[in-house]
């Protein structure tokens, strides 16, 4: 009823009937295909990467359930864990790894095993990422109340926001938890010592104040695509965002249709579903959108993408200054990590191979 | 043989297959329903009167009602065509007052008969519409100024013979054709409402149907362009401006044969009813608008609201303010009404269907006859780069192959290392393609229908039109998506036409709506004409006439199914399923040289937009609210080839599984031991080499039942 009220007003009076919209990649979101460029890192396996980060004089990688450390041209340690690690810290000189149905792991410079630092119920699954301040606090965010990280398309597409930051003292007590947000998946120390926070579902940045976790208000306009992980802040003062999911409109519609998502979620296994993809699964399995249809040979590279890689630079404001593309039809997609060290960006994707490496030294700025 | 209905294939109600929405819409694109709010209006002011004013239906009543349209509907009628042509006449009671005065004069001073009386005055109109028609045509000069300034000069005219002959006009001679054409009746019907009736169909048809007609609405609707489509509009115009002068001499011929009146104020205000008479009748000011009996419909409304003022005892001025009112609500509605109706058919013209494919075969499942693989990985390309989406692919005895192109054209390769050259341009989009039995290419051509090619290249149209379903408001007499074609052993050829709503290159369009709106027609070639096999199907695709002669195999793109219309013996006129619930969407079927069958699937089923089939509802609020490109469609980038045998079980696959080289395939043909492959969206025809042991002896280019083919089929050993 409400849908043919629309539909009657909006054929008296067009202009007053508004539909859900996703902003263009425009300016310094404008497509390209630098990530095309990215480079296979070979120390690791060709498997997907679920975070990297940069630890002093090195990176450390999560790959299923290890963390992979390595210092220079040294040779590279594998630590074992009990699960899927989802989120790694660097904490000073140790790092700090969340292993899914375990809790926080701590790893020492040194040791070559990992021992349990916080094991509390609401960190021991379902962290997206992790954050050690300079303090000693760790911050640390949960996607969703009850769904895995491989179930984010589950909590988009039910439009919910259960997801959490919890505040962990110096000496691993909980201090302050901050719930219904929208699959928080991101966290960085902003310029004067505050908290930047990527809502992946509500495709926004937003400024939380570290101490109470209370949310200071959104950063930077709308985004074309579901932001992840943030790295920490580069020499430029800008910060890479990956956003391993890009919005369609055609997603918005369907976030609208109740009845057929009722459907879809029971009926079809999640990696089939419409709506956005982390990398491309079997084309035999999933939907396909018009734009996408192969013609003469050739997808488009601006078709519809179920999958899409894109990690972006922002400044202090939460503008784009400049991102990294590889479209439909591209094999770097769902990048969900990505840090800057010495020139080089490495990137951690949910493609094969996951881990990358790109050269940032000769790549034009497309918009200063 | 009958007209098979195919609905039931698709496993729905009955009730679906009726929509509200989309008769709407038809009904809304049709031309006559611009009548409907002045008819609507009719309706409804006829009942409200009825009700509440007494005396409303009586016999005198209506004579008065009917005398009132017949002479103002004259006028009207004048009105009606100087508007349509783009102008106005503000002079038409003038000119009625004139005409009155004139056929008086005549009659009763100069002492002529009657009929030559009226003659007169029929004249003078045309000669006042000729001042018009000179001025605003001829000098240019502004319609609404002048049409003013003539009624104001026409007016002085006729106080000047009212004046000059007022002592004379007392003579009042008795003359039976004078009595007749005032007070006259015809049952219950006066005379000039006879003649207006006359009139009325005359001239619409002449509006309508007659090039005068097309030419006026034309020139109303654009004179820039009708000038430039060769029409004269000022000649146009000219016309429009006489024609309204001589039915105002007419109307007011009929006033004095009725009234006798010698008042100066005969046909004053008469202009006003008109206008207000026309424009209820959705005659559009603006022009290019508009019809004759609508503006009968107003002139209706007028008289009635006329007569009821009178009967009500209302003062006359009462007349004026109801008319002025109604004048104002009406043009705002009909003016709504005008610029919504295309807007709101085109919002109801989509109305997608519910479709329970039943259960999925996963393909990528090991160790079925589906299984992925890469047997056509390796298919040497023929045309690369050259073709642009050859959707079918033959070859001729001598071994040239031949394809379509999404441009239009008939491709020819002498052999599978040529170049190509373009054989034929079809001018629609080239489909499927087979031979007769004397080795023409007959061409399905989406877009115009069945064309035969002779070898020479020359090209002949068989099949563009078939009857319009009486009971369908939308037209389907045309054929528009023309999509695979067999020969039958009786020469006649089965064509799908996979739409009668969408043109071919809105197959995507019919995708999304997945509605029985295809069907199978037969071109027979005795009588030459196109009929329906097959009616109310869902996306027919592949035609394919079975090796017995005797039965066609037709692929329901959209159902994934592939049945069986029975064409002669006991059966003729049944469907028999051959294979249903398929994992992907067949496209054209071909017969197999060891007497199966080959299928292309143009894409396969996958779960989500399976599920997307059973929600009508999102599928439309898609195809209004998002770009072409986000529209979800089936996984049309992957596909692949069957062969099934003549009780339709699947024997094996031949998938590209890479999908770089045949991601779409839409046929699939087998000559001299190798497999042609088509695709709609693809920039080659491949070509690979069978297995020895999957080749038989039967030539398939061959029309089954006739004799070569029979010894053919005996030797290949299947029973016939």
């Amino acid at each position: 009823m409400k849908r043919l009220m629309r539909t009657v007003i909006e054929l008296v009076a067009p202009t007053s009937i508004h539909y859900p919209e996703v902003p263009p990649m425009e300016l310094g979101m404008t497509p390209n295909d630098h990530l095309q460029d990215a480079a296979p890192v070979n120390w690791v396996d060709e498997a997907e990467v679920d975070d990297v980060v940069a630890m002093d004089g090195g990176l450390a990688v999560a790959q299923g359930s290890s963390v992979l450390r390595r210092s220079g041209d040294a040779p590279v340690e594998r630590i074992a864990l009990p699960g899927r690690v989802t989120a790694l810290a660097s904490a000073g000189i140790d790092l700090l790894a969340a292993v899914s149905g375990h809790g926080l792991y701590r790893i020492g410079a040194q040791s070559q095993s990992a021992e349990v630092w916080c094991d509390e119920e609401p960190v021991r699954g379902r962290v997206t990422a992790l954050h050690r301040r300079r303090d000693g606090v760790t911050v640390v965010a949960i996607g969703s109340v009850d769904r895995d990280l491989d179930e984010w398309a589950w909590d988009l597409l039910s439009r919910r926001a259960t997801g959490s930051l919890v505040r962990i003292s110096a000496q691993g007590q909980i201090e302050q938890v901050r719930s219904h947000l929208a699959w928080p998946a991101g966290l960085a120390e902003d310029n004067d010592g505050g908290l930047l926070v990527s809502l992946a579902h509500a495709h926004r940045l937003a400024r939380v104040d570290p101490s109470t976790l209370n949310t200071l208000g959104t950063i930077g306009p709308d985004l074309p695509a579901y932001p992840w992980r943030i790295s920490p802040m580069t020499d430029r003062g800008t910060w890479w965002v990956s956003m391993p999911l890009a919005r369609s409109r055609f997603t918005e519609l369907m976030l609208g249709e109740k009845e057929f998502l009722a459907d879809m979620m029971s009926s079809v296994p999640a990696e089939s579903w419409y709506g956005p993809s982390m990398a491309g699964g079997s084309v035999y399995r999933e939907p396909l959108q018009l734009g996408g249809l192969r013609v003469l040979g050739q997808i488009k590279p601006w078709a519809p993408p179920r999958s899409y890689g894109l990690i972006a630079e922002i400044d202090a404001q939460g503008q784009v200054v400049r991102s990294l593309h590889s479209r439909a039809g591209g094999s770097v997609h769902g990048v969900v990590a990505g840090v800057e060290r010495e020139g080089v960006l490495w990137l951690a994707a949910r493609s094969r191979p996951g881990l990358l490496q790109l050269e940032l030294a000769n790549m034009e700025v497309p918009h200063e | 043989m009958r007209s098979v209905d195919a609905f039931k294939l698709t496993g729905r109600p009955v009730l679906s297959r009726f929509s509200i929405g989309r008769s709407m819409s038809d009904i809304l694109s049709r031309p006559w329903v611009e009548g409907a709010v002045p008819l609507m209006l009719a309706a409804g002011l006829f009942l409200l009167l009825t009700v509440s004013t007494p005396g409303f239906t009586s016999p005198g009543t209506q004579v008065i009602i009917a005398r009132n349209i017949g002479e103002i509907g004259l006028i009207a009628m004048g009105l009606t065509i100087v508007l349509v042509a783009g102008g106005i006449d503000l002079s038409v009671g003038a000119m009625a007052g004139v005409a009155n005065f004139v056929a008086l004069i005549a009659f009763r001073v100069w002492g002529l008969s009657a009929l030559e009386a009226v003659a007169l005055a029929v004249l003078s109109g045309v000669l006042m519409g000729t001042v018009n028609g000179a001025l605003i045509a001829g000098l240019k000069t502004r319609p609404f100024v002048t049409t003013l300034v003539t009624l104001m000069t026409y007016r002085t005219l006729v106080q000047f013979m009212q004046q000059g002959y007022a002592d004379d006009l007392i003579n009042q001679p008795q003359d039976t054709t004078w009595k007749l054409l005032g007070a006259g009746r015809i049952g219950a019907l006066p005379m000039s409402f006879i003649v207006f009736l006359i009139l009325l169909v005359v001239v619409q048809l002449f509006l309508t149907r007659g090039r005068w007609g097309w030419r006026l609405l034309a020139v109303g609707a654009s004179p820039k362009s009708a000038r430039r489509n060769g029409i004269s509009p000022e000649w146009a115009k000219f016309q429009s401006y006489v024609f309204s002068g001589a039915m105002c001499g007419l109307a007011g011929a009929f006033m004095a044969t009725r009234q006798g009146s010698t008042s100066s104020n005969v046909g004053s205000g008469l202009e006003l009813i008109a206008l207000t008479a026309v424009v209820l009748g959705g005659v559009s000011l603006a022009g290019g608008r508009g019809s004759v009996v609508r503006a009968t419909l107003g002139v209706a409304i007028v008289a009635m609201i006329s007569q009821a003022t009178l009967l009500n005892n209302l003062d006359s001025s009462w007349y004026v303010v109801i008319l002025a009112v109604a004048l104002i609500a009406f043009t705002t509605l009909d003016l709504r009404f005008g610029k919504y109706r295309g807007t709101l058919a085109q919002k109801l013209a989509m109305n997608p269907g519910k479709l329970n494919l039943g259960p999925l075969v996963d393909v990528t499942a090991p160790g079925t006859p589906w299984t992925i693989n890469r047997r056509l990985t390796e298919a040497k390309a023929i045309g690369l780069g050259r073709v642009e989406g050859g959707e079918d692919v033959v070859i001729d005895r001598n071994n040239n192959i031949y394809c379509g192109d999404r441009r239009g054209w008939i491709w020819r390769f002498e052999g599978p290392d040529d170049e190509g050259h373009v054989f034929a341009r079809t001018g629609g989009m080239p489909l499927g393609l087979a031979w007769d039995a004397e080795d023409n290419l007959l061409c399905a051509v989406g877009g115009i229908g069945l064309v035969r090619i002779a070898p020479d290249g020359s090209q002949e149209t068989l099949g563009a039109q078939t009857r319009k379903t009486w009971h369908k408001i939308a037209d389907d007499s045309l054929v528009r998506a023309a999509d695979d074609l067999d020969v039958a052993p009786d020469g006649s050829v089965y064509f799908s036409d996979f739409s009668s709503r969408y043109q071919a290159s809105e197959y995507v369009a019919e995708i999304l709506e997945s509605r029985p709106n295809g069907r199978i027609l037969r071109w027979d070639p005795a009588r030459g004409n196109v009929t329906v096999a097959a009616k109310n199907y869902s996306f027919p695709n592949g035609v394919c006439t079975a090796h017995d002669g005797e039965s066609i195999l037709i692929a329901a793109t959209l159902l994934c199914r592939v049945d069986r219309l029975w064409i002669s013996g006991p059966k003729a006129g049944q469907i028999e399923t051959v294979m249903a619930s398929l994992p992907g969407y067949p496209d054209n079927i071909n017969r197999a040289s060891d007497g199966n069958y080959w299928l292309a699937f143009a894409g396969m089923r996958v779960p989500a937009y399976d599920a997307l089939m059973r929600h009508d509802g999102m599928r439309r609020r898609a195809f209004h609210e998002l770009a072409a490109d986000e529209w979800p469609m089936p996984q049309l980038n992957v596909s692949c080839v069957i062969k099934f045998t003549e009780s339709g079980e699947v024997l094996n696959s031949l998938w590209d599984e890479t999908l770089e080289n045949h991601s779409l395939i839409t046929s699939v043909r087998e000559h001299d031991g190798h497999l042609y492959i088509g695709g709609l969206q693809n920039n080659r025809i491949g070509r690979i080499q069978l297995d020895p042991s999957e080749v038989g002896d039967i030539d398939v280019r061959q029309v089954p039942g006739t004799q070569r083919a029979q010894e053919d089929l005996q030797k290949a050993g299947v029973n016939a």
